[in-house]
C-alpha cells in the first residue's frame, strides 16, 4: 500500500464522521422551528429548510434558484431589499435583525409579523456572489399575547406609563390614564408638567424636593433610588384648576415607581396610578361614622347611666328588666329576685352636712354595689336614696347579696374635713312569684323594705 | 510522439487526457449504473460556473495517488434520481424510493466512476486509491476551491452534465497534478472500446 493510499485510509475514518456530523447539522437547519435560508445576491434559494418549505408551500427540491422577491408583494420586497442594502453598504455590520410583516397567503388582512435576522456569509467562492443566511420567526402569537396583555392593561382601573431617562413619559399602557388625568396623548410629555404641575402650589416643600429626587434617580444607580424612595410624592390631590374648578374637586392618587435597569442603572420607571378617591371618602365616612357611634353611645350611656352613681336609670331598667322578666316567662330563667335599699336617715345627713356630703354618700354606696354585683346582676338608682338590685337568682341569694352590701356600708366611714361619717343600709329581698309584673315586685319589695325600716334599720328583710 | 513535445505541451495533453478519461468514465458508469444507454456529457464550462450551486444535493468522491488528486462531485435533485433510480431497486415508481436509496444510487455512480478511473489509471502504471464517497446538501459547493494554478501543482477543473430526456446530474470535477512525469504515461493510452465487464472486478476500498 503506497503512503498516497495510507493517506486516503485514514481520511476514510474522518470523511465519514463529517459526514455524520454535517447530516447532523442539516437535519438541525431543517428542523429550527423558523425559517432558515441561505441566498445569493441575485436573492436565488440555495437553502431552505422544512419550515420555510412549509410556509410558503415550496417544494425542498424546487427551491434551489427560486426567486426570493417572488414570495413578496412588491412593496414589501422593497423593504425586505432595503435592509440586503443597508448590510452591503456598512462594513462594520455582519448582521441586522428587523421585524417584517410578510403575507404568506398573498390574501388581504393575512399579513403575519416576522422577525428577521439578516446575516452575511463569509468564506467560499465567488461564483454566487455575497450569500446570505436569512433566519424569520413567526412572531405573531407573541404579538397576539401582547396584544391581550396591552388590552388587560388598558382594561385595569390603574395608569400605567413609563418614563425615559429624560424624564418624559415613553409609553402610557392604559386609557385608564386618560380619565384620571383628564386628559390624552401623554406620550413625549414631561412627567411632572402631567402629573405635578397642576398642583405644585398645593405640596410641601418635602413633597417638591421629592419630585426632584425622582428626576435624580433616573440614569442613576438602584441604590440611589433605594435611598431617594421614600422622599417621593405617593399620594397626591391632582386637580386641574379652570374656570370649573370648585375648591374640593379632584381625585387622591397613589403614585407607585419601580425602576427598570439595565446593568444595575435606571434607564427608566414604571409608573402606576390608583384612584384612591372612593377608598379615601369611604375612610373618611367610615370615621364619621365612627365618630358618630361613639357620641351615639356616650348618649346613651349618659342615658342610661345616673352620672353621680354610675348606676343604671330607672329609664333602662324599663328595658332590661322587662327583657329579663321575658325570659323568665319563656322558661329560659328560673329565678328573679328584687333586692330594693334604700339608705337610713339619709335626709338628715343632706340636712346636717349639705348636698355635697350627700352626694358623696351615695356615690360610695353605688360604688360598694357596684363591686358586689355578678356582669348578669342590675343594679339602678331607683330615685334619691333609693337602690334596686335584680338578679336572676333567687331570693336567697337576693338577701346574701343584700347582706354583703349592707355589712360593707356599715363599715364605710366617710371622712371630709374633721367628720366621719358613718352610715347604714336597709334592704328588702323579694322573688318574684310567676309572671307577676316588675311594679308590683317592687312594691312588694318596699314593703319588706318598710319592715326592715320599722324593725330597727340596718338590716334586710325577705 | 510524446519525445517530441515540450514540457508544456506534454502537461496541456496530460490534462486533456485526464478530462477525457474522467468525462468517459462519468459517461460510461451512469450508463451502465442506470442501465440508461441514452444518457449524454454536455459540456458545461461556458453555461456554468464552477462554484456554482448545482444541485439540492452533492455526492464526491476522492481519487489520489502519488501523481495525481481528483475531486469529483456529482450534483443532482432527489427528483431527478428516483426517475432514473427506481427500475435499479426493483421499484415500480420512482415515489417508492426512498431518500437513503436516492443517495446511496448516486454515491454508488461516484464509486463507479472512479473505480473506472482506478483502472484505466493502473492500465498506466499509475497507482492510486479512492475514498468512500460521501454526500451532503448542494450548497457546500459554495465553500469549494476551483481556482486554477501552474505551480507548485497544476491544478484546472472541469464542469459537465450527465442528461437523459430532461435530467441533469452535473458533475464539477477539481484536478491537481503532483508529479506530471509518470502521467506522461497516459498521454499514448486510449481506452479500450469494450469495458463493460469492468465493473464486475472487485473494487478494493482502502
Amino acid at each position: 500500500m503506497s503512503n498516497i493510499n495510507q493517506d486516503i485510509q485514514a481520511s476514510h475514518k474522518i470523511l465519514t464522521l463529517l459526514e455524520e456530523a454535517n447530516t447532523q447539522s442539516e437535519y438541525i437547519l431543517d428542523m429550527i422551528p423558523g425559517v432558515f435560508l441561505i441566498i445569493n445576491e441575485n436573492f436565488e434559494l440555495l437553502r431552505g429548510n422544512i419550515e420555510f418549505s412549509k410556509i410558503f408551500k415550496i417544494d425542498y427540491e424546487n427551491m434551489l434558484r427560486f426567486d426570493f422577491s417572488s414570495l413578496f408583494e412588491h412593496e414589501v420586497w422593497l423593504l425586505f431589499q432595503k435592509h440586503f442594502s443597508i448590510l452591503d453598504n456598512d462594513d462594520s455590520q455582519n448582521s441586522i435583525k428587523f421585524e417584517l410583516s410578510i403575507n404568506t397567503k398573498k390574501s388581504f388582512g393575512s399579513d403575519k409579523p416576522f422577525f428577521w435576522h439578516l446575516t452575511k456569509l463569509k468564506g467560499g467562492n465567488d461564483a454566487e456572489g455575497k450569500i446570505y443566511t436569512l433566519m424569520g420567526e413567526d412572531i405573531s402569537q407573541l404579538r397576539e399575547s401582547e396584544n391581550k396583555l396591552l388590552n388587560v392593561f388598558a382594561s385595569i382601573p390603574l395608569g400605567i406609563l413609563t418614563i425615559n431617562g429624560e424624564g418624559n413619559v415613553e409609553d402610557s399602557y392604559s386609557s385608564y390614564l386618560s380619565c384620571l388625568l383628564g386628559a390624552e396623548d401623554f406620550n413625549g410629555r414631561s412627567f411632572k408638567e402631567i402629573i405635578f404641575n397642576p398642583i405644585i402650589d398645593d405640596l410641601t416643600r418635602d413633597e417638591k424636593k421629592g419630585i426632584d429626587n425622582i428626576f435624580a434617580c433616573l440614569n442613576n444607580t438602584e441604590t440611589f433610588f433605594e435611598a431617594k424612595h421614600d422622599s417621593f410624592p405617593k399620594q397626591i390631590f391632582f386637580h386641574k384648576e379652570g374656570s370649573n374648578y370648585k375648591k374640593g374637586d379632584g381625585k387622591f392618587l397613589k403614585i407607585s415607581y419601580k425602576p427598570v435597569s439595565y446593568e444595575s442603572v435606571i434607564k427608566r420607571l414604571l409608573i402606576i396610578i390608583e384612584d384612591r378617591t372612593t377608598i379615601i371618602k369611604a375612610e373618611k365616612d367610615q370615621a364619621h361614622a365612627s365618630k358618630l357611634e361613639k357620641q351615639s353611645k356616650a348618649l346613651y350611656e349618659t342615658a342610661i347611666r345616673d352620672p353621680l352613681t354610675g348606676l343604671y336609670t330607672r329609664l333602662y331598667m324599663e328595658e332590661s328588666v322587662q327583657e329579663l322578666l321575658h325570659k323568665q316567662d319563656q322558661n329560659k330563667l328560673e329565678d328573679i329576685s328584687l333586692v330594693m335599699f334604700d339608705i337610713d336617715h339619709f335626709k338628715h345627713v343632706n340636712d346636717t352636712y349639705g348636698h355635697d356630703i350627700g352626694d358623696i354618700v351615695l356615690k360610695e354606696v353605688a360604688a360598694i354595689i357596684l363591686e358586689l354585683v355578678t356582669k348578669t346582676d342590675i343594679p339602678i338608682r331607683f330615685g334619691g336614696e333609693e337602690f334596686l338590685i335584680f338578679l336572676p337568682k333567687n331570693a336567697e341569694a337576693g338577701f346574701s347579696l343584700a347582706e354583703k352590701v349592707r355589712k360593707r356600708v356599715e363599715k364605710l366611714v366617710v371622712t371630709f374635713g374633721e367628720n366621719n361619717l358613718m352610715v347604714t343600709i336597709s334592704g328588702g329581698i323579694a322573688g318574684r312569684q310567676p309572671k307577676e309584673e316588675v311594679l308590683q315586685l317592687i312594691k312588694r319589695a318596699d314593703t319588706l323594705l318598710y319592715q326592715a325600716k320599722e324593725g330597727g334599720r340596718n338590716r334586710n328583710i325577705s | 510522439m510524446k519525445d517530441k513535445l515540450n514540457q508544456e505541451e506534454k502537461v496541456v495533453l496530460i490534462q486533456e487526457k485526464i478530462v477525457d478519461f474522467i468525462r468517459h468514465a462519468a459517461l460510461e458508469r451512469v450508463r451502465l449504473h442506470s442501465r440508461i444507454d441514452d444518457f449524454t456529457l454536455v459540456e458545461k464550462n461556458t453555461e456554468c460556473q464552477a462554484g456554482q450551486i448545482l444541485g439540492n444535493w452533492m455526492s464526491l468522491i476522492l481519487v489520489s495517488g502519488d501523481s495525481l488528486r481528483i475531486t469529483l462531485k456529482l450534483h443532482f435533485s432527489y427528483k431527478n434520481i428516483k426517475s432514473i433510480a427506481y427500475p435499479v431497486y426493483g421499484k415500480q415508481s420512482a415515489d417508492e424510493l426512498s431518500e437513503q436509496q436516492t443517495l446511496d444510487f448516486v454515491k454508488e455512480l461516484c464509486n463507479l466512476t472512479a473505480g473506472y478511473l482506478v483502472q484505466i489509471f493502473e492500465d498506466n502504471d499509475l497507482h492510486i486509491g479512492i475514498s468512500l464517497p460521501l454526500c451532503t446538501r448542494g450548497f457546500y459547493e459554495i465553500f469549494s476551491d476551483y481556482k486554477s494554478s501552474t505551480y507548485p501543482i497544476i491544478k484546472f477543473s472541469d464542469l459537465w452534465s450527465l442528461e437523459y430526456e430532461n435530467i441533469h446530474i452535473y458533475g464539477s470535477v477539481i484536478i491537481e497534478l503532483l508529479d506530471t512525469v509518470p502521467l506522461e504515461n497516459i498521454l499514448t493510452y486510449e481506452i479500450p472500446e469494450d469495458d463493460d465487464d469492468d465493473d464486475d472486478e472487485e473494487m478494493d476500498f482502502l
